[in-house]
């Protein structure tokens, strides 16, 4: 064995290293030298080549991969043209849509074909469809990149129905409008009803279900109490609850005195004047005062007016 | 949630009258019922379909990009491997990285206690650890036997034992077969596909591995002997090679009159060559056939392919081409559709047919049958046949046409899925690749190079050698610069005989002219750039130069018009002088001369003569002469010129200044 002495000699004795003949030999380590990189594959793209292939899903953009001259961003003096693809985070942070190229639409929608039934005939236009599916129901599906795939979004179920197209008299209508509160769209008479107080999506489909049910049938009852509906508790304006029709049987049966007329019994059905003007009133009161409903009112009122003094005896009176 | 890429679906399902139960159906009005009675529509019936189906529909529209590299590589030029050693290193370490996560979470599984997921997964939690303290019934154990956790499995049924749990017999059964499928050992974790893809382990495995005295056939004894032990049992010492007891405990099972399962016929016919003698083999196939007949059994395709292997091994000189066909026919008549494995032993039976013609009938006959056909694994030797077809090609027809063709048909559909692993992927390359190199042009070859090179395949040093010599000898120079820039890429930059042929190719078919042209310039380059990445490299095994490598780059850097780099590689042939086998070629030593006078440097133009001198070429004088004429040298220069050639160099220049002399007097 070669023993080798060590050259530091501390002290008086020199140091004996029986390592050193070891540390000397030690193994050099091969340096791996990485092959240079390839060139970036769009060089080597053919024209006619796949693209759909190519860029299959959605994916952030690289230069590399893309065959196209992008630019993006800007100088900031303007001087010099947009910065070029390589080495651009701008091309980086904007979404691209390089995986819904038209063809590749197109060939989504051949291939998923197979799993599409027709639509029915029948069901032409959307006045049909409505027709015949009056019920809506609209619900939400979330879909995360983290581990939990569940969102308590998710469990919101809301139905949507136009009120006309149930089955109810006018005492039901007026009363489930009071049920439906804001849920009813006056504008479009469209219900919406959202639940959202279960934790499953099936529980609230149920709970709606049993909302509708509900809503329906109390509407239908009538209570006790619902006979002491005053005048003022009207939702709309009834011409023949109201003083404006003991006003024109006043008129009409002059001068007898309208304490004596049973106005109840009286039915004006027959008289075109007096259903022009009841039409007239309500109008007034129910639409709102437009010049139309206005020039109405005016009309049917100096008809009335006309003809009454027409009919009596104004020689008479002026005596 | 931020971070979180959201995506939102809203559903909107219009409800129906009939979709809805008949309380609540009431409550709409059928407002055009004379309309829906006359015309009363027609939902048709949802198309079923599986949570994955549009997903596999969408899949489907999708084909292999051939300039992307794999999807399990990153697709960057920096990242993406392009060696064979670089794609095999890039993989396995990706793949050891998700080892080590699973060791760590195992080692410190009190980290892991967290439930991140929703809903949990499974496979991401903490390994449980069964000790006595554990309440372990049935329902544990058949859960363990269930994942396939062999030791855990042991671990468990003990502990029932210890416990005086009572067992069920099937979990009894259930752990048996378990032992014995397994020969219990751990199997390699089903997701490290990467780890098995790249598995040199290509033999057959005929050594015997069972292990004797194991706790499966301990289980055996203890449990009551019927056919289902017995099959266990004996599958298990089959497939692990233990074939002498195995079949013993076969004919002592028959002999109690157990009917056993149908894979323990279809084994034992498999090893027949390890149990009958030559001539009894058929007899015992078809005895055992019968045997399964009586028990009831129907042949399957692992029947089929069991006799067909049992016929593979079979002398040259038995009739088992004929059986082979005759069996496949036979069994045709009980439904059983040969798969792919069955064809590749075909073809293994047909391989000592001397008669070529029969050789193409049986693999075009084969094609005709399955052309244009999408194959699910159904047997484990399914994986062989497209090895197996090309290597038949190649080797025993070499035939072009019949490799396009199974070429087609593994590139069809998802039958690429049975291409085997990453080595048989490359044989069967290599074959497809030396038969496209032998018998196409040179402009289909590089059609089919740029195709699969370098993201589905990268050629070997062999393959890559008859890529060059082809070159070379349609005298194609345009491609040895990309052939260059392609060797760099796949680290064989470095290996003799691929440097040899490209450097040779050059020079054969290398036009020198003056001005250089174009392509003499790039070879020189290239040439150069050979003979720099070499030298200045650092890896231990460096290549070996020859005298005619270097004598074909030196001639090269002076088609170039390099000369200074003509000079660097001439030091080296005279500096390295006795390590560099074999010397330049003369035309190589006389232009780099011409070369030298041309530049007027006397000092190279004397170490080539010396160089020639020392290497003992015929010609030195001729050299020396044309020096002495081109240059005035100075004595001292003469001086050495005579004592390395002698004086009668200087004959014929005293002769012509004599005359001149003469002349002038």
């Amino acid at each position: 064995m070669n023993c080798i002495e060590h050259e530091n000699i501390s002290g008086e004795f020199r140091v004996f290293d029986v390592r050193s003949n070891k540390r000397k030999h030690a193994h050099v380590q091969e340096k791996y030298t990485r092959p240079p990189a390839n060139p970036p594959r769009e060089k080597i793209m053919p024209t006619d080549q796949d693209w759909p292939s190519v860029w299959p899903g959605p994916r952030t953009f690289h230069p590399a991969s893309v065959p196209l001259t992008v630019r993006q961003g800007m100088d900031k003096n303007q001087k010099i043209a947009p910065p070029s693809k390589y080495a651009n985070a701008e091309l980086m942070k904007i979404p691209n849509f390089l995986h819904l190229t038209p063809p590749a639409v197109k060939r989504h929608c051949d291939a998923i074909k197979k799993f599409c039934t027709p639509w029915p005939n029948e069901l032409d236009t959307d006045e049909n469809i409505n027709k015949h599916f009056p019920l809506k129901i609209i619900t939400n599906d979330y879909c995360y990149s983290s581990p939990k795939i569940r969102d308590p979004k998710a469990r919101v179920v809301t139905f949507k129905f136009p009120l006309s197209a149930m089955t109810l008299n006018n005492h039901a209508e007026d009363k489930i409008k009071r049920l439906l509160g804001e849920r009813f769209n006056q504008e479009t008479g469209e219900v919406t009803l959202v639940t959202d107080r279960c934790p499953m999506r099936r529980q609230n489909y149920d709970y709606n279900m049993y909302l509708l049910v509900a809503l329906y049938y109390e509407s239908m009852n009538v209570e006790e109490w619902e006979a002491e509906k005053q005048e003022e508790d009207m939702e709309y304006y009834d011409w023949e609850k109201n003083p404006s029709k003991k006003a024109y049987i006043a008129l009409k049966y002059w001068p007898k005195p309208v304490d004596e007329i049973k106005i109840d019994e009286i039915s004006l059905e027959n008289d075109e004047k007096a259903q022009n003007y009841k039409e007239a009133v309500t109008d007034l009161f129910n639409k709102g005062e437009t010049t139309h409903n206005l020039f109405k009112y005016k009309e049917a009122v100096l008809k009335i007016v006309n003809d009454e003094f027409q009919n009596l005896d104004v020689g008479n009176m002026c005596q | 949630m931020s971070l979180s890429n959201i995506l939102q679906n809203t559903r909107c399902y219009i409800c129906g009258l009939n979709l809805l139960r008949s309380t609540e159906a009431q409550i709409f009005i059928r407002m055009c019922s004379n309309i829906s009675e006359s015309k009363e529509i027609v939902i048709p019936k949802r198309i079923p379909r599986g949570p994955t189906d549009i997903l596999k529909a969408l899949a489907s529209t999708i084909k292999r990009d051939p300039t992307a590299p794999h999807y399990k590589f990153h697709d960057d030029p920096y990242l993406i491997p392009i060696s064979n050693s670089s794609k095999r290193i890039f993989a396995l370490s990706q793949e050891s990285g998700r080892k080590t996560a699973m060791w760590v979470r195992e080692k410190h599984a009190e980290l892991f206690q967290h439930r991140e997921a929703e809903p949990p997964i499974e496979a991401f939690f903490p390994k449980i650890v069964y000790d006595e303290t554990d309440d372990v019934d049935n329902e544990t154990l058949a859960k363990l036997i269930k994942s396939a956790l062999i030791s855990d499995s042991i671990n468990v049924y003990k502990l029932m034992q210890k416990c005086n749990v009572e067992i069920s017999e099937d979990n009894k059964q259930a752990l048996l077969e378990l032992l014995c499928f397994f020969n219990e050992t751990e199997q390699l974790a089903e997701e490290l596909i990467e780890e098995r893809w790249f598995s040199r382990d290509m033999s057959e495995n005929l050594k015997k591995t069972w292990r004797n005295g194991s706790y499966a056939e301990k289980l055996f004894e203890e449990l009551p002997k019927n056919s289902k032990t017995y099959s266990a049992i004996i599958l298990g010492m089959l497939k692990y090679n233990e074939i002498e007891r195995g079949y013993k405990l076969y004919q002592e099972a028959i002999n109690e009159g157990f009917i056993l399962s149908v894979n323990v016929y279809n084994s034992i016919i498999k090893v027949s060559s390890l149990v009958a003698s030559l001539e009894q083999r058929w007899n015992f196939i078809t005895e055992n056939l019968s045997i399964m007949n009586e028990h009831g059994h129907k042949p399957n395709l692992q029947t089929l392919n069991a006799i067909l292997f049992a016929l593979m091994r079979m002398p040259k000189k038995s009739k088992k081409q004929e059986l082979a066909l005759n069996t496949i026919a036979e069994l045709k008549k009980f439904g059983v559709e040969p798969s792919l494995g069955s064809y590749h032993f075909l073809l293994l039976i047909f391989s000592n047919v001397q008669d070529i013609s029969t050789h193409f009938n049986i693999l075009s006959s084969i094609l005709d049958n399955i052309q244009g056909k999408e194959f699910t694994i159904r047997d484990s030797s399914d994986v062989l046949f497209f090895f197996t077809a090309m290597d038949t090609c190649r080797y025993y027809l070499n035939d072009i046409n019949i490799a396009y063709r199974v070429n087609e048909l593994l590139w069809f559909g998802n039958n690429y899925n049975l291409i085997g692993n990453s080595i048989r992927e490359s044989i069967y390359y290599r074959n497809f690749f030396c038969l496209i190199i032998q018998s196409e042009d040179l402009k289909t070859i590089f059609k089919f190079y740029d195709f699969y090179v370098p993201n589905i395949y990268t050629p070997e040093i062999n393959v890559m050698e008859e890529l060059i010599k082809t070159v070379t000898m349609n005298g194609a120079v345009e491609y040895y610069p990309k052939l260059w820039t392609d060797i760099v890429l796949f680290e064989m930059w470095n290996k003799q005989q691929i440097l040899i042929e490209l450097l040779r190719g050059m020079v054969l078919n290398n036009v020198s002219c003056i001005p250089p042209s174009e392509i003499s310039i790039q070879l020189g380059e290239t040439a150069w750039s050979s003979f720099v990445k070499n030298e200045d490299s650092l890896i231990k095994t460096k290549i070996e130069w020859t005298g005619e490598m270097l004598g074909n780059i030196l001639s090269l850097c002076l088609s170039a018009d390099n000369f200074e780099r003509a000079g660097k590689i001439f030091m080296k042939l005279v500096k390295d002088e006795t390590q560099i086998i074999g010397v330049p070629q003369f035309n190589t030593l006389n232009t780099f001369l011409d070369a030298c006078i041309k530049n007027r440097d006397v000092k190279l133009c004397f170490m080539c003569i010396e160089y020639s001198f020392e290497n003992g070429y015929d010609n030195v004088t001729s050299l020396a002469k044309k020096l002495i004429k081109n240059i005035n040298l100075s004595p001292a220069n003469k001086t050495h010129l005579a004592a390395l050639l002698g004086q009668e160099i200087f004959k014929d220049e005293e002769e012509l200044n004599n005359m001149q002399t003469d002349a002038t007097i």
